[in-house]
């Protein structure tokens, strides 16, 4: 149905410097998937969301639409916009409309529906949605929830062959999330061809056929639910996935602050809330680097969290070298006893880069 | 307090007898007059200055100055009577009067110079002046009627700056009686021209006849050295000695109801100058309208220009807007008229429309364009989501909000625009504001033209105020 290839956007920032905000997006979307965009903010998810219906037309690149680029000079945005309905993260409702009028105005003005027409069928969608009740309110008088749900009624109203929904929740408050989500779930299940831009991990999950993961303008992993959240291929999907945090020093020489990496990493541990490993990853840290492993710089040392497995985990690692240094002649392995008893596991392991011990706090 | 105005505020008598008296007094003259100079080199009065006759003889009358000093014929004795004032003393000095003429104007004045020398040679003049200065009845003379009108060929436009008899003063609109309106009329019919007069203020005849907008300036102009450096002046056609004039003792003055029926009669009745009244308000009325129109209209301009996307059009609009708030609407008219417009065929009213249109245009478009930015790029988007144009989604989502936002500053500056067309009479409209002076002018009460004019005003303004939030509510609740 819509053929993406080769799409980038790039922005001129006030600075003059030039901002590639989507790289390289190729994708195809075919009629009845249901697609979610996730990934870390800045990576150009709702950039590459709006750049699909032309609200933010991209830099370069073609967008088939059944067969035709809608780039082209002299197409129809405005019947393009009928066909590709949107709801936004701020709702948009027209102000000075009640919710029923809001959701008539482009049947009655652009399909030419008499108003009884269009108000029947208004009124069936806002029943869908939940929001027949307050038909005749304005937005004005409405919580977020209720908006967002008589902004997704409007969009319906057009019967558009696809649905973008842009963060549809990300300016709810928590205990509304809920109420838009349930609309959403219920028109995936009625075969409704839609795009969501979200950071509901778990919505993301259950409801769509598709998943994008989006990294630095492109996308990065695209599959199934369980492909990207149970097994995914690359690193920085399953980074995200599993919500990893990471932390990174380089103690390349005895001029290394090393009071200023312990104070930086117990800070790491408050912030994940894993103020219990504080102490463990404090002296771990301070043995390997001052004590069991000054001869080896400069030495990599990485803290990493997982707040999906809550695995905590403190990686040294030592380049171009290819066997253990506690290996080396005149290392005395117990003097590891100390870390054993503070960790769960210590792996140690050749890389491609060099040799890696990764204690597990 | 209608009836304390209509019966005069009591002021006991000062004397005043001869020019010797002068030291200490508080004395009353026309702004720019030979008076004016004069007065202006003691240091021994306090001096009044007014625009009009008419406010300094409502000065003197109220007890506010001593004694007004004028020329002997700036009212005739029944006038002077029925206003309650008197002539005490004649000054020394006397001045020819004569028309004035631009210095281009050459074949003009020689043409009314062979009219003067005509009629003294026939006696004409002599009759003329009896009737006008020779009166001492009660009854008003009237210019005869035999004297022929031509409407076809370039009319001579006069600027009248005076408004009292004998001289030169209106007993309906536009229907102009006076000694030196008979001998203007009768030097147009010598040569066979249409004659208009226009009834400007006092300070505003040289520029009027500088600009261009009139040929002949009249109204007891003294030929002076320093003004013939500057405008070319008939022959005289006249001496004039000047007076000082007090209040009269005695002034029988009736009950307040008595009083006020009185004013009524005299101000509305007689002479049906309430016809005055009438044409006043509806000039002012077509003003409004039309600077109302044409200033939504530029109002809308002024918006576009605002909110485009070239840099320079802003830049335009800026200027545009902040000389319009950085001037007052008096000068801005002044400027329009004898300036900027003095050499278009644009009639007064014309340019009054087109100036309070501007002014109204620069605040309300200002605002307009912030209401339409105000509504939000996100509902505009929400339109163009949807499949409208860029043009459907301002006309069914916009601009129906910008309206809605700016209605009540709307209404205001509708009712402050229609308030500010009272100023008018600087460029010779004669609009409700001017009607009420022209007939003050003539009965020489100083408040009840005023109170009528003000609850005219009052009234409308208000009728005005209430049809435009009528037009609000029904807007809100559409």
């Amino acid at each position: 149905m819509i053929e993406v290839r080769h799409l980038a956007k790039s922005f001129t920032t006030p600075s003059g410097k030039q901002l590639h905000v989507l790289r390289d997006v190729n994708c195809t979307i075919n009629k009845g998937e249901v697609i979610s965009i996730i990934g870390p903010s800045g990576t150009g998810k709702s950039t590459f969301l709006r750049a699909l219906n032309l609200m933010d037309p991209p830099t370069s690149g073609e967008i088939l639409l059944d067969g035709r680029n809608i780039l082209e000079k002299g197409y129809p945005l405005n019947l393009l916009h009928q066909r590709m309905g949107m709801v936004f993260q701020s709702f948009n409702l027209f102000e000075h409309l009640s919710i029923l009028d809001n959701v008539t105005l482009a049947p009655m003005k652009l399909l030419h529906k008499s108003q009884k027409e269009a108000e029947e069928e208004a009124l069936q969608l806002l029943r869908k949605v939940g929001m027949a009740e307050k038909a005749h309110d304005f937005p004005a008088n409405l919580s977020g929830g209720q908006k967002q749900r008589a902004a997704i009624a409007r969009a319906l109203a057009m019967h558009p062959e696809v649905i973008l929904f842009d963060e549809p929740t990300s300016a709810l408050d928590p205990t509304m999330v809920g109420e838009v989500l349930s609309v959403i779930r219920q028109l995936a299940t009625e075969g409704m061809t839609m795009l969501i831009v979200t950071h509901e991990m778990r919505f993301a999950r259950d409801v769509s056929t598709r998943i994008f993961f989006m990294y630095e303008g492109v996308i990065h992993e695209d599959g199934t639910p369980q492909q990207i959240f149970e097994a995914p291929h690359r690193s920085a999907t399953k980074t995200f996935v599993q919500r990893i945090h990471k932390l990174l020093f380089e103690v390349d020489g005895p001029d290394f602050d090393f009071f200023g990496m312990y104070s930086k990493l117990g800070r790491f541990c408050i912030k994940y809330n894993i103020a219990g490993k504080m102490e463990a990853v404090d002296q771990i840290a301070h043995k390997m680097t001052e004590e069991l492993l000054p001869d080896y710089r400069p030495l990599t040392v990485r803290l990493t969290h997982s707040e999906q497995s809550e695995v905590t985990a403190l990686d040294f690692m030592i380049e171009n070298l290819t066997s253990s240094p506690f290996d080396a002649a005149g290392f005395d392995r117990s003097s590891l006893d100390v870390i054993r008893a503070k960790s769960k596991e210590i792996i140690e392991e050749p890389t491609s880069r060099g040799y890696r011990i990764k204690v597990l706090v | 307090m209608l009836l304390a105005f209509a019966c005069g505020s009591r002021q006991q008598a000062v004397l005043f007898e001869n020019e010797d008296d002068l030291p200490g007094k508080r004395v009353a003259v026309q702004t720019g007059s030979v008076y004016d100079l004069e007065m202006s080199e003691r240091k021994d009065i306090q001096l009044y200055r007014s625009n009009s006759a008419t406010d300094c003889i409502a000065s003197l009358v109220s007890g506010k100055v001593d004694v007004y000093k004028d020329d002997e014929v700036i009212l005739s004795p029944a006038d002077q009577r029925r206003q309650g004032i008197r002539l005490v003393a004649r000054g020394d000095e006397s001045f020819p009067c004569g028309f004035v003429f631009r210095k281009e104007g050459v074949e003009l004045a020689e043409q009314c110079n062979t009219f003067l020398a005509e009629i003294r040679a026939s006696g004409l003049y002599q009759e003329i002046y009896d009737r006008w200065m020779k009166m001492e009845s009660a009854e008003q003379p009237h210019i005869p009627d035999d004297i022929p009108v031509y409407h076809e060929g370039v009319p001579i436009s006069v600027a009248a700056t005076i408004s009292t008899a004998p001289l030169g003063y209106q007993v309906g609109v536009g229907e102009w009686e006076g000694f030196e309106v008979e001998l203007l009329k009768r030097f147009a019919a010598s040569v066979k021209r249409p004659l208009e007069i226009k009834p400007y203020d006092a300070a505003a005849g040289p520029a009027a006849l500088q600009t261009g907008r009139v040929d002949i300036w009249f109204g007891c102009i003294f030929i002076t050295e320093e003004r013939q450096k500057q405008f070319l002046f008939s022959d005289p056609y006249y001496e004039c000695r000047s007076a000082y004039f007090v209040k009269r003792e005695n002034d029988s003055s009736k009950g307040g109801w008595e009083a006020l029926k009185h004013s009524f009669h005299k101000n509305l009745v007689e002479e049906n100058r309430w016809r005055f009244i009438v044409d006043g308000l509806w000039e002012t009325l077509i003003l409004a309208f039309w600077s109302l129109v044409l200033g939504t209209v530029l109002a809308g301009v002024v918006c576009w220009m605002k909110l485009t996307r070239y840099k320079w059009i802003q830049k335009i609009c800026k200027i545009y807007t902040s000389l319009m708030h950085g001037l007052p609407v008096l000068v801005l008219l002044m400027v329009m008229f004898y300036v900027v417009l003095a050499d278009t065929s644009l009639s007064a009213t014309t340019v009054a429309v087109i100036s309070f249109s501007m002014v109204f245009s620069a605040y309300v478009g200002e605002v307009f364009a912030s209401a339409i930015e105000s509504v939000g790029k996100g509902q505009t988007e929400a339109g163009i989501a949807l499949g409208f144009t860029p043009v459907q989604t301002f006309i069914y989502v916009v601009l129906p909000q910008a309206v809605q936002r700016i209605l009540p500053l709307y209404k205001a500056e509708a009712v402050s625009l229609f308030k500010n067309t009272s100023i008018v009479g600087y460029i010779a409209i004669q609009d409700l504001t001017r009607a009420g002076d022209v007939i003050r002018s003539r009965t020489f009460d100083a408040f009840f033209p005023l109170i009528v004019v003000s609850v005219i005003y009052f009234l409308l303004a208000f009728l005005l105020g209430k049809g435009l939030e009528l037009l609000i509510k029904n807007k809100q609740q559409s």
